[in-house]
């Protein structure tokens, strides 16, 4: 076994040492006995030195055990490991810094990403601050781009504080006291295009397509049996009403113009028949008139003789016989053509009795005219709404219930579903510990959680402004054991909008799940129908409306609406259509309506089919202006009638009259003719007596008074002929009046 | 575990301050006493690798501990409970439960809560307990243990054999 020198030995045991150090250094350091005993044994005092000798000479395990102790020594430096606790607090601000860099980027995109989601266009976000130990979150500058107008902002919110509480949230738990919402306007315009790529939206566009197929399947189910039952009521109504077409009808119904003609064809025969006789007769009348005259203007005192008056008186006789024949003839001719006059008396009476069946035919089809019967439960126009509402209500159901879905979704993702049993594991365990109990000092909390929103926004260049709060968001009502509830008004330029709502998405909610309810205030509307069938009179109605809109989702997903809409004031105007009579009259009713209500209900259930009922007083309104218009139109219609009814009668009639008065002219010169020869008879009788005047004169000159007497009784025979001639000429020629009058009477 | 013991058996028949095994004993008790899996036990145990112990006595320690301190978790429980629950503390934990990262530890646990609690309470003796037991050991139980048969027995066994003169007291 070879030795070695105290070289050998570590360092520790080379040093000098004074009985103190010694002690402190190494003794105390070494804690078996056995072990201190052979180190204090190898120091060697000198002085107050005390040392391992230069002469000792150790084993090589002496060596190794004096080195292992040596090691061991040194080991003993203290209880705490300060670089140890240098790297950890090296990590934990490497850590924290990383957080920091972090943190606010990584918030960003979430938020980004999850708005994109939401909205279908590109979010821009300025500047996010989340502040961890503050529990705060600050993010300004979101805009959120229309994805039907790219380069304009659907909304922008100026600022968005929220103030969380981290405790909950190292519980995973998002509970946040208070967030405001400060600062938001909408359809700001864009510097770059808001619109996310084609690729991204066709995958949304087909979930969406997915999404409810059975609902879309029960709305065209809908939506066609509106569809077929959306009629052209207002042209069946007002299609019975065509005014030129009654007025040509009813003109064409009356019997005079026909008569006339046929009367006037009959009289003309009779005219023509007796004209030339007539004509003849009266010639002849004048030319034995101007004989007549010859005897009657002859001046009687320059006769002389008796032979001369004797031959003038047989003369005047004879011409006296000729004119009583041809007064015979006359009024022969005279009684002929009153017989004919009958004729024409009755043809005249027949016209008569024709214009007055017109007269009373035409007043019977105007107290005919009538408005039709037009029902105020009809629906003439509320039918065409069907469908727009229920296409409406259609397009919204499904992000309606999209919306419920994703509530109901996310209170279900905050519930504590029971864990599986792990008698797997339990059994692989050596030692089980006691849970224990927790022992909780506050109500425990959702793990999503918003306890109020606040909403504000102020925008007067664009009369823009929203208040609004909300309140208890989160994903287990449950727990939280309230409900959603929440109030926003927004006034956007000329009108206001008003929501309330509630959710209550409990186990065992108190009333419906979901109730909305919307009011809109002076809201500019436009309806306007989609026409797929063709029909005419659709109309679109125009102005400001009045929106009240419930809507509620109860435990059982039924899904419901009713809402009521008041436009007013209404502008209703349909597009031109022909007839265009109709069409102005149609666009004359419309005129009148100033003011539309429409009462929508909408239920929808998994399990009952879709129901939808629309009610307006726009029919009412219609029917009332049907009326009124109607009326108008008929009297109009009525006076047109029998203004012109009568303006072709007096036509007629006119007509009718000159021919009559032809045949009166005829009539006249026949009654002239028997005048004039009894006036001819008159005069010759007073020219006879005249002569015979003279003729007594001058017998009475020469006779004797037999002559006298002879005279005498042949002027008594005279004087008695006279007056029977005068008294049957005076009753003739009065007769021939008389019938004359009557004739020319029945005439006119 | 092999290497715990030889960590043991060296520090225990070597030079080492009787602190380390004696600290690292009763860090692993209370580490045994306080159930795993919470904040708490994270930081006691992250706070033992700050300090200069022995690892082998520590982790040994919670694992024995582990194994035996089933048994008195009633004891526990009832003692967290007592302690969560009394009306002078009640104030000060709700305010701690609502500190950040605070409820992380889990101390509002029943079971954790008495752990620590009897885990602070024996620290002290069991720490006295543990020198006084290298003490005798070091000096007096050793030798006996040496020359015992159940000594030359087990070091007939390799791996025990192994474990044992790692640990063996390098002279004579």
């Amino acid at each position: 076994m070879s030795d070695f020198n105290r070289d050998k030995l570590p360092k520790i045991f080379k040093r000098k040492y004074n009985p103190k150090s010694l002690k402190r250094k190494l003794l105390s350091r070494i804690y078996i006995d056995d072990d201190r005993e052979y180190v204090k044994g190898l120091f060697e005092q000198n002085d107050k030195i005390l040392q391992i000798s230069d002469d000792r000479t150790f084993t090589k395990d002496e060596v190794k055990r004096l080195k292992e102790m040596a090691s061991q020594i040194k080991s003993q430096k203290g209880r705490v490991h300060i670089i140890w606790i240098a790297t950890l607090v090296i990590l934990i601000a490497t850590m924290v810094t990383l957080v920091n860099i972090y943190k606010n980027p990584l918030v960003k995109r979430g938020l980004k990403y999850a708005l994109e989601n939401i909205f279908w266009a590109r979010a821009d976000i300025d500047y996010v601050n989340l502040k961890i130990f503050d529990s705060s979150l600050v993010i300004k500058g979101v805009a959120v781009a229309n994805k039907d107008k790219p380069m304009e902002n659907l909304f922008e919110v100026g600022n968005i504080s929220v103030d969380f509480n981290l405790v909950e949230l190292l519980k995973k738990k998002f509970v946040m006291d208070l967030a405001q919402c400060t600062g938001i306007t909408y359809g700001t315009p864009r510097k770059t295009s808001g619109a996310l790529p084609d690729s991204v939206l066709k995958a949304k566009k087909e979930k969406q397509r997915k999404r409810d197929e059975a609902f879309e399947k029960k709305k065209e189910e809908l939506l066609a049996a509106l569809a077929a039952n959306a009629k052209d009521e207002i042209t069946d109504i007002i299609g019975f009403y065509d005014p030129e077409e009654f007025l040509n009808e009813s003109l064409n119904s009356l019997q005079t113009p026909a008569m006339k003609d046929e009367i006037v064809s009959d009289m003309t025969t009779i005219y023509n028949d007796w004209q030339d006789e007539i004509e003849t007769t009266k010639d002849q009348v004048k030319e034995f008139g101007k004989e007549v005259k010859k005897y009657t203007k002859m001046d009687l005192s320059k006769i002389d003789t008796l032979q001369e008056l004797n031959d003038l008186l047989m003369q005047v006789n004879e011409t006296k016989k000729k004119a009583e024949a041809f007064e015979k003839r006359a009024e022969d001719i005279s009684d002929h053509f009153i017989r004919d006059t009958r004729t024409v008396q009755g043809l005249a009476d027949k016209f008569q009795s024709s214009v007055k069946h017109d007269s009373n035919y035409i007043q019977n089809r105007i107290k005919s005219i009538k408005v039709p019967n037009i029902d105020d439960g009809k629906r003439f126009i509320s039918s065409s709404f069907d469908t727009f509402f229920a296409t409406l209500l259609g397009k919204w159901y499904p992000y309606i219930k999209d919306g419920i879905d994703m509530a109901k979704d996310f209170q279900s993702s905050g519930k504590t579903l029971p864990k599986l049993p792990e008698k797997e594991k339990k059994q692989k365990k050596l030692v089980v510990r006691l849970k224990g109990r927790d022992v909780t000092y506050r109500k425990d909390l959702p793990s999503f959680l918003m306890r109020e929103i606040r909403l504000g926004g102020n925008s007067p260049d664009k009369k823009f402004s929203i208040e609004g709060t909300i309140f208890n968001i989160c994903n287990d009502a449950d727990l939280l054991d309230k409900p959603i509830t929440g109030a926003i008004d927004l006034i956007r330029d000329s009108y206001t909008e008003n929501l309330d709502f509630l959710g209550d998405f409990r186990t065992n909610p108190k009333g419906n799940m979901v109730d909305v309810n919307f009011t809109g205030k002076t809201y500019p509307i436009k309806l306007q129908v989609p026409n797929t069938k063709n029909l005419r009179g659709i109309p679109v109605i125009d102005g400001k409306a009045l929106v009240k809109a419930s809507i509620f989702y109860d435990k059982n997903e039924k899904f419901g609406t009713s809402a009521y809409l008041m436009i007013d004031p209404a502008t209703v105007s349909a597009k031109s259509f022909k007839p265009e009579f109709i069409y102005d009259l149609y666009a004359r009713v419309l005129a009148t309506i100033k003011e539309v209500d429409f009462g929508i209900g909408f239920a929808y259930s998994q399990q009952e089919k879709l129901d939808f009922s629309l009610e307006t007083d726009v029919d009412k309104q219609i029917a009332r202006g049907l009326k009124q218009v109607m009326n108008e139109e008929l009297d109009k219609l009525k006076k047109q009638l029998e203004k012109e009814v009568n303006s072709r009668l007096e036509k007629i009639s006119r007509e009718f009259s000159e021919q009559v008065e032809k045949y009166t002219g005829m009539k006249t010169i026949v009654f002239t003719n028997v005048s004039d020869l009894k006036s001819f008879v008159a005069d010759l009788d007073n020219q006879q007596k005249k002569l015979q005047k003279e003729v007594e004169k001058m017998v009475k000159k020469e006779v004797d008074k037999q002559v006298n007497k002879a005279k005498e009784e042949a002027q008594k025979q005279v004087d008695k002929q006279t007056e029977n001639a005068k008294k049957e000429i005076n009753k003739a020629t009065k007769d021939m009046q008389k019938e004359m009058k009557k004739s020319l009477k029945s005439l006119f | 575990m092999v290497n715990y013991f030889k960590q043991l058996f060296k520090s225990l028949n070597a030079n080492r301050a009787p602190g380390e095994l004696a600290h690292a004993f009763s860090l692993g008790m209370l580490l045994a006493f306080v159930p795993k899996g919470n904040l708490l036990w994270i930081f006691l145990f992250i706070f033992t690798f700050f300090l200069r112990i022995n690892r082998g006595t520590l982790f040994l320690s919670i694992i024995l501990g582990s194994i035996f301190i089933p048994l008195v978790d009633p004891l526990f429980d009832t003692t967290g409970y007592a302690i969560l629950t009394h009306p002078a503390l009640t104030p000060t934990f709700a305010r701690l439960l609502d500190t950040p990262f605070v409820a992380f530890t889990r101390f509002n646990n029943t079971i954790v809560m008495g752990g620590l609690a009897w885990g602070i309470i024996l620290y002290i003796p069991l720490y006295i307990l543990a020198r006084i037991f290298i003490r005798v050991w070091r000096n007096t139980l050793y030798q006996y243990f040496v020359r015992s048969k159940a000594y030359q027995f087990l070091m007939k066994v390799p791996l025990l054999k192994l474990i044992l003169k790692i640990g063996e007291v390098t002279h004579e």
